[in-house]
């Protein structure tokens, strides 16, 4: 009997089966792994979905409308440290600071969309990650971002970091405890987190996608002329597109943060950007569960580098030099497979793992 | 000189001027198009129609002059805002969006959509359904109308250059016009369709939509026009109706030919 038949009839619909399949298949492989591993694949689905949750907010800015940002990893930093400051600062509760983190989030977005925004595709990317990084070094070189968790007072802490928001008051780890008792292993909790943001941002997504909001969106990501030709506000969408982006966006830099329990500047680097934007092509961008299964793979892949020194001492990949898959090189190993997959991913599949070819090659004749 | 637009003129165009670099593209053009009316806009290449229709429909700014439609001063609003006011245009190259569907590209184009407002489309509950509804069935209307029904989920990518054509029409209608200016509609479309399509267009006059066609088939120029007015080098150098055109000196010598074979 075919898949389809167990499917819904539209394809974005089919998150409803997807998403929850997903989760079975990581609790299944739980129980099947051998210890260690079973608990390893946890970790790689948790930070699996916190990648998850930025493509999700990337796709609605480039796969719905067609808006090339290359500055994604701000809204995650801004998300990340707006929370930080609040908990750590201002004793808030962490799950309340996480909202206001995505709002401030959020508001960059307009402030940021509302003068690049009007420019064409190309000048938009570069503007984006320009100002992106302005702000990564911004915030190194600024003393008022950094917080001594002992003290709560700002003042050089390591490299211009904020520390302990699992840890303090109303912080992540005792709160989250307290939600969610009948989990009792840490990496759980954490993953189930993720998958309740992964969650709610799908079902946000989806809802849009399928309004007529979204088929402006996508007008606009077809031919902006058109559709203004046609009546539609085209900045005032853009600009709602970038800006919901980098809400859903924000969620994945806080998650980064308060389950890594440190925020620095050196994470927001523009390789997490494009780490961002490979998952959503390789998921299918415009897609609405494309970005889910595009960094869950990529994270999987990510994940199977370390284990490389002991494939290639099995009896079969005896030719391969040790050498080469040293401790030392693995981190250049996955920049090579990152490359590797794009080129697969053009030449293959430029629509990516769940979208339709149609909606990327077609060309009027 | 200024002056009031009368009350028949939906569409008046007063000593519009645009250049680019050395070109003076449109050069202190004026006309009016009267209300209900099918008026031709007629000229050699380059003569500066395409854009005319650029300034007046918002996508450029001109660099003098001014664009009074019904009555109201149109000039340098946006694309969006004078499309909302009931002016349209379609594109002498057939713009779909070709990865949407005949029936996307129809309901997109329906104005006062409550779902595309930001919040209302995240409601989790139905809002603008109903709405949608009626511009899903408005747009099949128009889309029967325009025997295009057929294709209605068909992407318009993989349509024929005339039913393209077509559908930029039905899709014009969609958003309501009080006029639609027409970019070379007859343009790469066989006789059959385009007797059609003329058909469409007279049977829409007569339901009171004023057009305002640019058009190098001067058959079907002379044949359904009213009034024709005929540019060179960016300004107008004849206006009338089309037996007049026909034998002004200017127009044969700058466009028609000596012979003309109408």
């Amino acid at each position: 009997m075919p898949v389809n038949r167990f499917l819904p009839a539209d394809r974005d619909d089919r998150w409803f089966v997807y998403w929850p399949a997903c989760i079975v298949v990581l609790i299944a492989l739980y129980f099947v792994l051998p210890g260690a591993y079973g608990e390893y694949i946890v970790s790689v689905a948790s930070l699996g979905t916190i990648f998850a949750i930025g493509a999700i907010g990337l796709n609605v800015q480039f796969g719905f409308t067609g808006l090339l940002n290359f500055g994604q990893v701000m809204f995650l930093m801004v998300g990340a440290y707006t929370t930080a400051v609040l908990v750590l600062d201002l004793n808030w509760n962490v799950f309340a600071a996480m909202p206001v983190g995505a709002v401030a989030a959020a508001l960059l977005g307009l402030v940021v969309g509302s003068f690049s925004i009007r420019l064409r595709g190309d000048y938009l990317a570069i503007v984006t990650i320009a100002v992106a990084e302005m702000l990564r070094i911004i915030v190194r070189n600024s003393g008022g971002f950094r917080i001594d968790p002992a003290t709560g007072e700002s003042g050089p802490v390591g490299l211009g970091g904020v520390v302990g928001l699992r840890g303090a008051g109303g912080g992540f780890d005792s709160t989250l405890a307290d939600l969610l008792p009948f989990i009792d292993d840490r990496n759980w909790r954490l993953f189930a987190f993720n998958a309740f943001i992964v969650t709610v941002m799908l079902f946000v997504t989806w809802t849009i996608k399928r309004a007529p909001w979204g088929r402006s969106a996508r007008a606009i990501r077809e031919d902006e002329v058109i559709a203004q030709a046609l009546g539609k506000p085209t900045f005032v969408r853009k600009l709602q597109s970038f800006s919901l982006g980098a809400f859903i966006g924000a969620f994945a830099g806080i998650s980064l943060a308060v389950q890594a329990n440190f925020v620095e500047p050196l994470t927001w680097v523009p390789l997490i950007t494009f780490r961002l934007w490979i998952a959503v092509i390789l998921g299918g961008a415009g897609t609405v569960f494309g970005p889910v299964v595009g960094a869950l793979v990529l994270q999987l892949l990510f994940s199977g580098v370390r284990f490389l020194p002991r494939i290639v001492d099995t009896p079969l990949f005896e030719w391969v030099p040790e050498s080469a898959v040293a401790a030392n090189r693995l981190g250049a190993l996955e920049g090579l497979l990152l490359g590797l997959l794009i080129v697969i991913i053009v030449l293959v599949r430029p629509e990516g793992i769940l979208g339709r070819r149609d909606d990327v090659v077609l060309e009027r004749g | 000189m200024e002056r009031m637009a009368e009350p028949d003129e939906l569409l008046v165009v007063e000593h519009l001027s645009k250049r680019y670099g050395g070109v003076r593209a449109v050069d202190d053009a004026s006309l009016d198009v009267k209300r209900g009316s099918l008026t031709s806009l007629i000229g050699p290449n380059g003569a500066g129609k395409t854009t005319l229709f650029n300034l007046v429909t918002g996508f450029e700014r001109p660099d003098r002059g001014r664009v009074l439609y019904d009555s109201h001063v149109i000039t340098g609003r946006s694309t969006s805002r004078i499309a909302r006011r009931g002016l349209v245009r379609t594109f002498q190259l057939a713009r779909d969006l070709a990865r949407l569907t005949v029936r996307e590209n129809m309901m997109l184009a329906a104005q006062g959509q409550r779902g595309e407002g930001f919040w209302w489309a995240m409601s989790p509950v139905p809002v603008y359904e109903e709405q949608e509804e009626a511009i899903g069935e408005r747009a099949d209307a128009l889309l029967e109308r325009f025997t295009l029904d057929h294709l209605a989920d068909e992407r318009a990518g993989n349509l024929s250059g005339g039913q393209r054509k077509l559908l930029d029409l039905a899709r014009a209608l969609m958003m309501g016009p009080t006029m639609i200016l027409l970019d070379e509609p007859m343009a790469g479309v066989n006789p059959t369709l385009r007797e059609q399509l003329l058909g469409h267009i007279a049977s829409l006059q007569a339901e009171g939509m004023t057009f305002l066609l640019v058009e190098h088939d001067m058959d079907v120029v002379m044949r359904v026009s009213e009034r024709v007015i005929v540019m060179a080098e960016g300004t107008v150098i004849s206006d009338g109706t089309p037996d007049e055109v026909r034998r002004d000196p200017h127009v044969i010598s700058a466009y028609l030919g000596v012979e003309a074979r109408v």
